[in-house]
C-alpha cells in the first residue's frame, strides 16, 4: 500500500477508533482487578476507583484463606469443561461427519432435523421434567454437563460445513478403495483435516461450559456440584435479593453473612482469569474457523 | 413423501413425549398410595389423619446447606417417627436462587411437600396450580397452629388468602411494620443529644444539624438503591404491592394511590431537603453498599430500619458499635406485613393431609425448631446460664459446621430458643407489640392480582424508574413527582386501584 498521505490520515483515523472502543473494552476489566484490591474501608468511602487510596490484598488473602468452598466451584468448574467439551467436539463431529457424506441417506432430512433445534426449543418447564423426571440428572454432576451444552446445533452445522467444503470427495473416495472403513475415514482424515473447525467449535464449547450458570441454578440445589459461576451468581443475587425490597426485612439479618464487595470482585476476576489468560493464543483459530466453516456448501 | 416422513417422525416424537409423560403420572399416583411400609403396631390415628405408613415429606427452606445437616436430620426424623410417623428431608435453596428455582421444582412435579410462599408470588403460585387450597384442611386439621395463634389473634391464621383460596399459612411472628432510625449512640451524645429528643421523624432535623457539623465527611442518613422508603417508614397498608393502598394504618378501607398522597409528598420533600444540605449520599439511588458496612466504614451516621424487640441489639452486632432505633412510626398489623412469608403444601405433595399434619406439627414443636435453626444441643450449640444459645467453646460462625439461623422462616419460632446478642424475653415482647399493634382494617385481605399482571409489570417498571431517585432525595419532588404520578396514570394504576377496591369491598362484606 502507498504512504500517501491520504492514507496515512486514514490509518490514524482507524486507529483512533480502534483505541477508544478497545478501551470500552478493558476498562471494566481494569475496575473490576482494581476494585478487587482496594481496601473495603476505601471502597465504601469513595467508591470504585481506578487508583484507589489505599490499597490491600486482603480480598484475595480470604479467599485462599477460607476458600474451600471457591477452589471446590473452581474444580468443578474445570472438570466439567474438560469433560463437557470433549465430549461436545466428539459427538458434534461425529454427527457432522455423517451430514457432510453425501451418500448418507435421509440426509437433507436428518440435517433439518439439526436445523430445527436452533430455532425451536421445548422451554425450560418441558426441559426440566424432561431432564429431572426421565433422565434423574437433578443433583448429579450430569446437570451440570448435559442439558443445552452438550451439543449445539450451530457447531454441527459448521463442522458440517467444513467437512462437506474443505475436505475433497476424492480423499474420501480414495481411502474407501483402499479399504478403509468409515470409523476409520471419520478418525484419520476427517478430524485431522478439520482440526481448525474442530478447535473453533471446542473453544465455543469451552467457553460455554466456563461460563454457564443457568444449568446450576435450575437443576443443581447441593452446592457441591456447582461451578465457580454458580457460586459468583448466589452470591451477586443474594445480595441483589435482599436489596431489592423483595425479601425486605425478614432477611436483613442474613447480610452479615455475605462477603463483602471486594471480595466479590476478587472471586469474579479469579472466575474469568484463565479464560483471559488462553483466550489470546487461540484467538486466531477462532476468527479463522468460523469464516471457513460459515460458507455455504 | 419427505414431508410425510418428517411429520410421520414429529408424530412419533409426540408420542413418545406423551407416553412418558403419561406413565410418569401414572406411577406416581401409585407410588401415592403404596409409599412406606406398614408400621407394626397398626392403625395409628393424629388429629384424625391416619399414620400407619410412613411418609416421606420433602421441606423447602430457604438459607444455603449445612456441612452437619444429614446428623441433624437424623436427629430430627427421630422425633418425627416417634409422634407423627413421618420422616422429612430438607432441600435448601439459596434466597437469590429459589424464587427461579422453586416455580421450577413445583411446575415440574419434584417430590415436594412443604414450601415457603412469599406473598408476592402467591398470586402465580395459584394460578399455576402449584399449591393447594389449605383452608379445608386448616379446618380439618391444623389444631396446634390455631394453638401458636391464639395468643396474638386467631385471624392472623387466615392472613394467607387471595379470595378464598388459602395459599399458605403465615409463620408465627410479630408484629411487623415500626419503622426506625437506628443511629450511632456516640455521635448523637456527642452532638449533645439523647435518645429521649427523638420523638418523630420531624425532630431529626435538629440531629442532623449538629451531627453534621461534628462529622462533615459523612451523611447522615444512609440510603440504598431499593430501599423504598416506604418499605421502612410504613404508614400505610400497602395491600401486597404500594399499587393502591389504605392510608393511615389501614383505618378505613378506602384505597387510594399512595404516591398522590400528602404522606409520600412530604416525606419525598423531606428527603430531598436533606439531600440538598448533603445529609444523603449523592449515588443513595444507586449504591448497594449496606447501611451496617457503611456506619462500620465510619462513613455514615443513622439509616432506617425495620423495628422490632430486637433491633438495637441486632443493628449494634452488625455495624460494631453501640446503636439506638428510635421508633418513629406505630406498629402496625397488615395481611402484607404479617403473612409476608407463610408456608404451603405443593400440588405434587403425594399424601398432602399427611404433608399438613407434618406442618401442624412444626407449629408445636421447639424441639425440631431448635434442631433446624441451631442444629444439636452440645455440638452445635450450647445453652448459656441466661438461657441464650451459644456456640461451644472452640466454635464460631466460621468454623461452624451447623449455622442455619434463620428462625424467620420457620412454621412457629417462638418456640424455639434465643441467640445470644439478642433480648431474652424476645418472644412475650413480640407478642405484646403484636397485640398493641395498630390493626389496618383489610387485615386478613389479599387481592388477586392475576387479572392485572399487565397493568402491574407496567407499574413496576414506572416505579423503579423514578422512585429509587425520589425516596433518597436525588431529584426534586416538584417536577418529578408529578411526572411519576402522570407515567403511573398512564401505567393502569385507577384501574388496579378500581379492581383492588372492588375485591375489597366484596371482602368486607362478606365478613
Amino acid at each position: 500500500m502507498l504512504k500517501t498521505k491520504e492514507n496515512r490520515r486514514y490509518q490514524l483515523l482507524c486507529n483512533c477508533v480502534l483505541t477508544v472502543m478497545t478501551l470500552f473494552m478493558i476498562f471494566p476489566f481494569v475496575l473490576l482487578f482494581m476494585s478487587s484490591v482496594t481496601e473495603e474501608n476505601t471502597l465504601i468511602m469513595n467508591g470504585y476507583s481506578l487508583f484507589p487510596q489505599k490499597f490491600s490484598l486482603g480480598a484475595y488473602q480470604y479467599i485462599f484463606q477460607n476458600g474451600q468452598k471457591i477452589f471446590h466451584a473452581y474444580g468443578v468448574t474445570i472438570f466439567v469443561t474438560a469433560a463437557g467439551t470433549c465430549i461436545n467436539v466428539l459427538m458434534s463431529s461425529m454427527l457432522a461427519f455423517g451430514l457432510s457424506r453425501k451418500n448418507l441417506p435421509f440426509r437433507r432430512i436428518l440435517t433439518f432435523y439439526v436445523f430445527f433445534t436452533m430455532l425451536f426449543n421445548g422451554g425450560l418447564v418441558p426441559s426440566y421434567i424432561m431432564y429431572t423426571g426421565t433422565f434423574h440428572i437433578k443433583n448429579t454432576i450430569f446437570a451440570m454437563l448435559v442439558p443445552n451444552l452438550l451439543m449445539s446445533g450451530v457447531n454441527v452445522l459448521l463442522v458440517r460445513t467444513y467437512f462437506a467444503n474443505s475436505i475433497p470427495d476424492a480423499l474420501y473416495e480414495a481411502a474407501e478403495i483402499d479399504g478403509a472403513g468409515q470409523a476409520r475415514i471419520y478418525f484419520q482424515i476427517a478430524l485431522p483435516l478439520g482440526k481448525p473447525i474442530l478447535v473453533t467449535t471446542g473453544l465455543f464449547a469451552a467457553l460455554g461450559y466456563w461460563n454457564d450458570w443457568t444449568n446450576g441454578l435450575y437443576y443443581v440445589n447441593q452446592e457441591r456440584y456447582w461451578g465457580i459461576q454458580n457460586l459468583l451468581n448466589k452470591m451477586i443475587s443474594d445480595v441483589q435479593a435482599l436489596t431489592s425490597g423483595l425479601m425486605s426485612k425478614q432477611m436483613a439479618g442474613m447480610l452479615s453473612t455475605m462477603p463483602s464487595v471486594s471480595v466479590r470482585m476478587a472471586i469474579a476476576f479469579v472466575a474469568m482469569l484463565p479464560v483471559l489468560a488462553v483466550y489470546p493464543f487461540l484467538q486466531k483459530y477462532f476468527a479463522e474457523g468460523i469464516a471457513m466453516g460459515a460458507v455455504k456448501g | 413423501m419427505r414431508k410425510k416422513i418428517f411429520s410421520l417422525m414429529l408424530a412419533g416424537i409426540l408420542g413418545i413425549g406423551m407416553l412418558t409423560g403419561c406413565g410418569d403420572s401414572a406411577k406416581k399416583e401409585n407410588a401415592g398410595g403404596t409409599k412406606g411400609s406398614a408400621q407394626a403396631e397398626g392403625a395409628r390415628e393424629v388429629n384424625g389423619i391416619d399414620i400407619s405408613d410412613t411418609y416421606e415429606a420433602t421441606m423447602v427452606l430457604i438459607g444455603s446447606q449445612q456441612a452437619d445437616q444429614a446428623l441433624v436430620m437424623e436427629r430430627v426424623n427421630e422425633i418425627l417417627m416417634r409422634d407423627i410417623n413421618t420422616k422429612m428431608d430438607i432441600v435448601m435453596l439459596s434466597m437469590g436462587d429459589f424464587t427461579t428455582q422453586l416455580p421450577l421444582m413445583l411446575q415440574g412435579g419434584d417430590k415436594v411437600d412443604l414450601v415457603p410462599v412469599i406473598n408476592s408470588f402467591a398470586g402465580t403460585f395459584i394460578n399455576n396450580k402449584m399449591v393447594l387450597n389449605l383452608s379445608d384442611y386448616v379446618e380439618q386439621y391444623g389444631v396446634n397452629m390455631k394453638q401458636a395463634f391464639s395468643g396474638m389473634g386467631e385471624e392472623l391464621l387466615y392472613t394467607g388468602c387471595i379470595n378464598d383460596f388459602m395459599f399458605g399459612i403465615p409463620v408465627v411472628k410479630g408484629a411487623s411494620g415500626v419503622s426506625s432510625i437506628c443511629m450511632r449512640a456516640d455521635w448523637l451524645a456527642e452532638a449533645g443529644f439523647g435518645r429521649e429528643d427523638i420523638k418523630g421523624i420531624e425532630d431529626m432535623d435538629a440531629v442532623y444539624e449538629k451531627v453534621y457539623r461534628n462529622h462533615p465527611e459523612t451523611v447522615m442518613l444512609w440510603m440504598t438503591k431499593g430501599t423504598q422508603a416506604d418499605s421502612r417508614y410504613e404508614v400505610t397498608d400497602p395491600l401486597t404491592d404500594y399499587n393502591g393502598v389504605l392510608l393511615n394504618y389501614g383505618e378505613k378501607p378506602e384505597v387510594v394511590n399512595y404516591f398522590a398522597s400528602d404522606a409520600y409528598r412530604e416525606l419525598v420533600t423531606r428527603h430531598y431537603g436533606w439531600a440538598q444540605k448533603g445529609w444523603i449520599s449523592k449515588d443513595a439511588a444507586t449504591t448497594t453498599d449496606q447501611a451496617s458496612t457503611a456506619v462500620q466504614a465510619g462513613r455514615t451516621f443513622s439509616f432506617y430500619t425495620p423495628d422490632g424487640p430486637d433491633a438495637e441489639a441486632v443493628n449494634s452486632t452488625s455495624c460494631g458499635t453501640e446503636m439506638y432505633c428510635i421508633p418513629i412510626t406505630e406498629g402496625q398489623l397488615t395481611t402484607t406485613g404479617y403473612c409476608w412469608n407463610s408456608w404451603g403444601i405443593a400440588q405434587s405433595s403425594e399424601n398432602p393431609e399427611r404433608a399438613f399434619l407434618l406442618l401442624d406439627y412444626l407449629y408445636n414443636s421447639g424441639e425440631v425448631t431448635d434442631l433446624i435453626n441451631f442444629g444439636i444441643e452440645g455440638t452445635h450449640y450450647i445453652v448459656g446460664e441466661d438461657g441464650l444459645y451459644h456456640y461451644p467453646e472452640g466454635v464460631n460462625v466460621t468454623n461452624s459446621s451447623y449455622t442455619f439461623n434463620q428462625g424467620w422462616e420457620l412454621p412457629n419460632q417462638f418456640l424455639g430458643g434465643i441467640w445470644e446478642g439478642n433480648d431474652p424475653d424476645l418472644w412475650n415482647k413480640n407478642i405484646e407489640a403484636t397485640k398493641s399493634a395498630k390493626r389496618s382494617c383489610a387485615l386478613g385481605f389479599a387481592y388477586d392480582s392475576s387479572a392485572l399482571s399487565t397493568e402491574i409489570a407496567a407499574l413496576s417498571n414506572i416505579k423503579n424508574q423514578y422512585m429509587d431517585s425520589l425516596n433518597t432525595g436525588a431529584v426534586d419532588p416538584e417536577t418529578e413527582l408529578p411526572r411519576f404520578l402522570e407515567d403511573l396514570e398512564n401505567a393502569g394504576m385507577q384501574s388496579v386501584i378500581d379492581a383492588k377496591q372492588a375485591q375489597l369491598d366484596a371482602w368486607y362484606a362478606a365478613k
